[in-house]
Formats: structure tokens, sequence, C-alpha cells
């Protein structure tokens, strides 16, 4: 275990270098993703203080919302960006030597391609949405604090099963890049309280991709909104996942026909 | 009595493959209803190698070589049939198999593009829990063998063909595999990289006496390093062994090659040899049992200017092979 | 002369029936890939819901936000979402991936086709897709909100956005192109690529949101980029809330001209600078 764990952090460093020994590209991407995140924030505060409440939240909360999702989009995005790029790996036919590492067949395609440099807004965001929650005095208890901290992680595990799940239909399909992004866009969805949301969409919400289980359950335990039988539920439906998601890719595994010589 | 590294066993293969059919119509068809077709490409081959083996695989392309190459590393699950490499079952991958393994593919990277090899090998040492010391002695070694010392730590993608293919050399071996799977190491390299690699190979598999299963178009390649051969055609073995037994096969035939100074007249010729003629050189295939009438009529010619007999090139032996397979 | 007058017509012929195939080739692509294919169409329905249902959910109690009636917000959604596909669709990505792994002296510069008309054609195909699905997908949230949309009734209105349209979309092509041309100096065009060909060009140019949102500062500054002006200034002159198109009209023909020249003068020095990938 210790062994992946340095395995991960040398593929780490060596995708910041290659990242980073192209010309002028890296910074770039902490620019844009600054100017989208004040952009948006000032959007959702602007438009929601017109009106003091979206779907019974007070601005200060709708922002908490919009937080906690881009704290758990930016994790993602740092740990499991592999997905995007294994298509093209697939493609060029480079995965099979991967697969003859004595690694977990799924370390490439999921963890192959870290994004560090994502991680540097990571830590001003964190810090952030620690003053801003002190400041407005969103959290009413420890018991909050921590389900929060649970579910985050648990959020994690829940991402990693899906980002996996591609992975495994990128095998059998071979062109599914968009599928990642559809994972993304329904995720977005939770930028906002899903309680804007129709019944039908919620429901897609929860059990297409579980937008609500990731972000909105983490967001409503912080804020001492969320009832403990949720937190159950959100660990099962997690385990659940992990467990299909594992079974999935050996079964796409098997039926792996490598780009041929 | 040594004991076997690789065994398989009545192994088969097979592929489903969607059917297309051409134009805008077509792809809106197979947009609704695709059909598959099922390709058999390993059908019941069974073969086993001890440990120190070199051997070559030898087919046309899409013969299955690859694919038993695969199969044997684990890449690829059969169908039908059992399979062990050094007692392990590849497909399950365990750390005791992938750690004593290596697959190096002539046209596939391992090296990450943007990056020095040196960084790739970094990485290797921490997958397969190469001690610091031994990790710096071993590449030290290699990278002087294979004369790269200044590039690896260029960006892969700096590097000429042959100097990659030298560095992908050097990530296969750092772990010093028992078991080495080659496909097609030496394509696209010039003559010169083509020696340097066949003699790097032949080294290891002699010093440290690991399994070496070879796939290669370039018959020198075989010819020089393959102690064993295995023909495969269509999926199934159809020849396994030494390379005399092969070219025993055709031994009644040499080749002798003739160089003319003036062009020899159709009526001074032997009727055999009148469809054959041309100028200034000639490529004779003939039986042994004509080559001595054949070869006092040619001493006799002056438009000989020179004159040479061959054993059958590698090429001409399988080339027939082929040919006697097809019919 | 008579004879130049024809060969050029020839050329121009060629360059269609050359398009017509290509136009073809790309749609046949896209079909390739069947999932792919219709998960591409399912996100956009996805992007759309969530804003429609966000702006729904703040206009419950009805009255005008920023300006904006509820039916007047929702045409914006709609307008938008269909402008996007129209002038943001767009297959130029390619270009970049090409330049960067060599295969650009294999395909393109050896053959004597003019490159622009290539990638022209293949973008048609890329926005005639689009637009054949966005209408259904268009029509599927104006029926989630109950068609409460908001049209002008005037003829010149539609005619002087249509215009608009085809001048943001030109524009469109010819930014996307100078983008990608970086591929010839910069190995990497994923990140100017990302950051001006995605994210500031979408939200600039009011995908997410109406501009007139934001402070009055930032939007004097976001004006100066030439963002706005391909889709948030066209739908809000089809809402009637800009009084004059024609200054909107000089501003893209500006653009036009200055992208032009730019993508002229890149292709030009890309083409001695090139350095094919050596083995």
């Amino acid at each position: 275990m210790k062994r992946i764990i340095r395995a991960w952090w040398q593929v780490t460093k060596m995708a910041l270098i290659g990242q980073i020994l192209t010309t002028g590209g890296w910074y770039l991407f902490i620019i844009g993703k600054i100017i989208r995140f004040i952009l948006f924030f000032a959007f959702l505060y602007l438009v929601v203080q017109q009106r003091q409440s979206l779907a019974g939240y007070s601005p200060v909360k709708v922002i908490w919302f919009y937080l906690v999702f881009n704290l758990l989009d930016i994790a993602t995005q740092t740990l499991f960006r592999g997905t995007y790029w294994f298509r093209r790996l697939l493609i060029q036919g480079d995965f099979d030597l991967d697969l003859i590492k004595p690694l977990p067949s799924f370390f490439r395609p999921v963890f192959g391609w870290p994004d560090i440099l994502d991680f540097v807004t990571f830590i001003p965001l964190i810090i952030f949405m620690t003053l801003f929650a002190l400041f407005h005095q969103l959290i009413p208890s420890f018991s909050a604090l921590f389900s929060f901290l649970f579910l985050f992680i648990n959020s994690l595990f829940l991402a990693f099963a899906f980002h996996l799940m591609v992975a495994s239909i990128c095998i059998l399909s071979e062109q599914n890049i968009q599928l990642t992004w559809i994972y993304r866009d329904l995720t977005a969805m939770g930028r906002f309280p899903t309680d804007i949301y129709p019944r039908s969409i919620r429901l897609m919400l929860t059990f297409i991709v579980p937008t609500i289980l990731l972000i909105t359950f983490p967001a409503q335990a912080a804020l001492g909104l969320l009832p403990f039988p949720s937190v159950f539920i959100a660990t099962l439906a997690t385990i659940i996942a992990v467990m299909g998601a594992l079974k999935f890719w050996s079964w796409a595994l098997r039926r792996y026909t490598s780009a041929s010589s | 009595m040594k004991k076997d590294w690789v065994t398989v066993k009545n192994l088969s293969k097979y592929y489903r493959v969607i059917r297309k059919e051409p134009g805008l119509k077509g792809t809106l068809k197979s947009f609704w209803k695709p059909r598959y077709e099922v390709i058999k490409a390993l059908r019941n081959i069974s073969f086993s190698l001890k440990a120190g083996e070199l051997v070559g695989f030898i087919g046309p392309n899409g013969a299955g070589k690859t694919t038993t190459l695969k199969i044997l590393s684990g890449l690829l699950y059969p169908d039908q049939g059992e399979v062990r490499v050094l007692g392990k079952i590849p497909q399950q991958r365990h750390f005791s198999f992938l750690s004593q393994i290596s697959f190096v593919m002539g046209q596939k990277k391992q090296l990450w593009w943007n990056l020095p090899p040196w960084e790739t090998y970094q990485l290797n040492k921490i997958v397969y829990q190469i001690p610091e010391k031994v990790f710096k002695q071993r590449l030290e070694k290699l990278i002087h063998l294979l004369e790269v010392e200044d590039l690896i730590h260029l960006p892969t993608k700096r590097l000429s063909l042959g100097q990659r293919m030298k560095c992908e050399l050097i990530a296969a071996l750092l772990h010093q595999p028992k078991v080495l799977f080659l496909d097609e190491p030496t394509i696209g390299l010039d003559v010169v990289m083509q020696k340097k690699i066949r003699d790097f190979i032949k080294e290891y598999n002699r010093e440290k006496k690991a399994t070496i299963v070879l796939t290669s178009h370039y018959m020198r390649d075989l010819e020089e390093l393959a102690q064993r051969i295995i023909i495969i055609h269509q999926g199934q073995i159809v020849f396994d062994g030494p390379w005399e037994k092969i070219r025993n096969y055709y031994s009644q035939q040499k080749l002798v090659k003739i160089r003319l100074r003036r062009q020899l007249e159709k009526a001074d010729c032997p009727q055999f040899i009148v469809p054959l003629l041309q100028y200034p050189e000639m490529k004779l295939f003939i039986n042994r049992s004509q080559l001595n009438s054949l070869l006092s009529w040619l001493s006799s010619r002056p438009e000989v200017e020179d004159l040479a007999i061959k054993d059958l090139p590698i090429e001409e032996i399988i080339r027939r092979f082929y040919n006697q397979l097809r019919n | 002369m008579k004879r130049t007058a024809l060969s050029l017509l020839k050329q121009i012929k060629n360059n269609l029936i050359l398009g017509q195939r290509l136009y073809l080739i790309a749609l046949q692509d896209s079909f390739i890939f069947r999932l792919n294919f219709l998960f591409l169409r399912l996100r956009n329905i996805f992007f759309l819901l969530s804003i429609t249902f966000l702006w729904l959910s703040l206009y419950q109690d009805g009255s005008d936000l920023f300006g904006y009636s509820k039916e007047k917000m929702l045409t914006y959604i709609i307008f938008v979402a269909l402008l996007k596909g129209i002038v943001l669709g767009t297959k130029t990505n390619d270009l970049a991936p090409t330049i960067k792994n060599g295969e650009l002296t294999f395909r393109y510069l050896i053959r004597p086709w003019n490159i622009a008309w290539v990638w022209f054609c293949q973008d048609w195909a890329a926005k005639s897709i689009d637009l054949f699905f966005l209408l259904p997908e268009v029509f599927f949230i104006a029926f989630i909100v109950g068609f409460s949309i908001w049209l002008p009734h005037s003829l010149l209105t539609w005619l002087i956005f249509i215009i608009l349209v085809f001048l943001a979309v030109i524009f469109n092509f010819l930014f996307r192109f100078i983008i990608s041309l970086s591929g010839f100096w910069w190995e990497e065009v994923w990140a100017p690529n990302w950051l001006f060909g995605i994210v500031l060009l979408e939200i600039f140019s009011g995908v997410f949101f109406p501009l007139d949102i934001l402070p009055s500062l930032w939007q004097k500054v976001i004006y100066w980029t030439p963002f706005p002006y391909l889709l948030f200034f066209p739908v809000k002159f089809l809402l009637g809330q800009v009084s004059s198109p024609y200054s909107v009209i000089l501003i893209l023909l500006i653009w036009i001209f200055l992208a032009a020249i730019v993508m002229q003068n890149l292709w030009r020095r890309g083409l001695k600078t090139y350095s094919a990938f050596g083995g």
C-alpha cells in the first residue's frame, strides 16, 4: 500500500513537471479558474441578494453550497483527472504497458494524471471557507463539523467509484470521454441548492449521478440540516458503489481487446 | 531436468468485430443495429519454454503472434485453454508475477512523452521496489552498455526512434525480469541500431538466463537470436523446432548468384536457364542435383565475372513455407 | 482575362465540391461513436435545465430582476443556448493536437488544400448537427417553462438579428483558428485554448447569465473584449434592449477585420517556424 502511495506521489510530480514544461500553459489554468470562480460567485451573490432567498436558503447559505461544490470539484479533479486522458491512452495503445506493471490495473486510468496545480486553489478555498463559515456562524455544532468532514471523505470515495466506472466504459466503448463530462455536468447542477429542482430532476440527481449525496449532503450537514439517517444512507451508497465499480472494472478488463499490433 | 517457465495448453482466443457498411446510410444502420463478426485469433495452440530459452515467433501479420504474447503477459484473457508463466496465471496479475516479467513493444512506449526517461526510471524503481543502490548500479550498467549516457535526461520526445528504443529497453530491464516479451523491438530502426539492440538482447539472455520470446519481421533478428522457432499461421502453430530443422526442409535448394560481364546468348544456355536469363546479375534457385552440372557449365563461360553459392536466405525459406501452407 | 475568370470559377466550384465531401465525412464521423454522440446532447440539456430552474426559482414571486421580466429572461436563456450551438460550435479543436503530434505536415501541408476552408466546412458540419438537435432540446425547455417566452414581432428585428449572428459566426471561427495556430509555437495548446476559447469566451459572451447583472465597472471592462458581441448583444437586441444595433455590427466588423489580419500573419509566420517532430 505504501508502495502505491509513493508511486502516486511520483506520478503526481511527473504530471506536474509535464504540465510546467509546456511553455506558459500552466498559470493560465489557474487564472482561468479564479476568474470563473469570482464571476460566478458574484453572479450568485448579486442575484440572490435581490430576492433574499433561494429555495428557502439565505444568500449566505446559497454561497456556502457553491463553496462546498467547488471544494469537492477541485479535490475530485486533483485526484481523478486521469480518466480524462484514459481514452487517449487507450487509443495510443500504451495502456498495455501500464497493465504489465505491478500496480492496480486502474492506477493509471484513474490516478495517472493528478492535477496538483488544481490543488493550488484548494488551500485558499479551504481558508476562505473556514473564515466564511466562522464569520457567518454557519456551523452550529461539532457534530455538524464532524459530519461534514466525514461526508466529504465519503464523497471522494463515491467520486472514485464513478470515475472508475467511467474508465470501465472507456474500455468497452473506447469513445466515452463524454461520460466523464456528463458526470461533471450533473455534479455541476449541485452548484445551487438542489431544492430548486423539481422532484424528477432530484431523483435523477440521486440515482443517476448522486449529486445530492456528493455535494448537497455534506453542505447541509455542515449547516446542521442533515438528519442522521441520511449520513448512513450516503455511506452505504458509497460502499455499494465502490464495490460495484471494482467488479465492473474487472469485468471490463476481461473484455479488453488492446489496440492491435 | 529444467522446469518449464512458460506453458501453454490448448489456448484459443476469439475477437468480436463490428461490421459496418460504407457510406452515410451504412453508418446510420450500424448506429441502430450493429452487426458482429467473430474472428478466431488463436486456435488450440500449445507449447512450452524452459528457463533461458530464446524463442522466435514468426508469422504473417494477423497470424496471432502478438495476441499470444499479450495472453502470456496477462493483457488479454484466453477464451479456452490454460496458460502458466513462472508457475502463475498471468491474468491474475500478482505482484510476484508482474515483477518478474517485462514487455517491450516496438510501437508502444512506457516512457512518458514530455519527460526525460530518467523520470520513468524513477517511477519503475518505486513500482518494482528496487533498492536505491541496486537501482543505481543497474542503471549505470545499462546506460553504459546501450551508450545513452547523455540522453536519459532529455525529454523523450526529443530522442530519435533508435535512442528511444534503447531507453525503453532500459526501462523494461531495470527490475531484471526473468521472462521478457519482445514484440517487434527493432521495427523502424536503421541497420546499425538493429544490430546493437540484437547484441544487447543476446547478451541479456546469455548473462541473466532470462527466457525471451521475440517476434519480428526482420529475419536477421530471428536468425541471430532465436535458438528455436515457432511459426504461427492463421492462429495455429505450424512449426515448432530449432532453426536447423526448418532450414533442412529447404536444404535441397541453393541460391546461386551470378554476375555477368556480357549477356549470355539464349542459344548457348541449357534449357532450364533460358527463362531466368538476366543481365548483369542473376539469382537462381537450383536443386542440389542440378547444381554440379550448372557449375561446371558456368565455369566454362567467359561471360561469367563472379559466382557465389549460398544457402537459401531465411526470407525465402519462410516465404516458401507460407506458400506451402496456402496450398 | 476571361481565362482567369473561368479558372477562378472552377476553383470555387472545386472548393464547394470538396466542402460538401468534407461536410458529409464530418457528419458521419460524429455518428460513428454512438453513445458518445448521445451524451453530447444530454450534456447540453442538463446545463440548460440547471440554469432554467435556477431562474424559475428566482422568479417565483413574479417580479422583474435586473430589468428582465420572467419571460424575457427565459427567452434569453433559450436563445443563448441556440446561439451557443450556432456561433460557438466548432471542430477547430482538432487543429491543435494535429500540430502537436506532427500530423499537420503529413496530412495537410503536403496537400494543396486551403486549410482554412477545410476547417470551416467541418465546423459547419458540427454546427448543423448541433442545430438539428438544439431545436427539439430548446423546445423541450420552452415546454417545461410553459412557453412563457417573449419573442419580437418585427421582421426587421429578426433580419438584423440574423446578420449579427452571421458576423458572430465568422469572428468565432477566426478566433478559434488563431488560438489553434498558437500550436505552432506552444507545444501545449490546451491552456490558451481553454482559457480564451472556453472559459472567457463563454462567461464573457453571456452563456451563463446576462452580463448586465454585473457591477457596471466590470461590465465596462468586459465590453472591451469581443466576446459579449457574439451572444449577449445579439440576444439583447432581440429582446429589444439595444437601442442601436448598428454600433454592434460595426464593432463586430472591426473585430473580424483584426482577427483576419492576425490570422494571416500567424499562419505565414507559423509555417516558417514549424518543425515537424523528429524520429
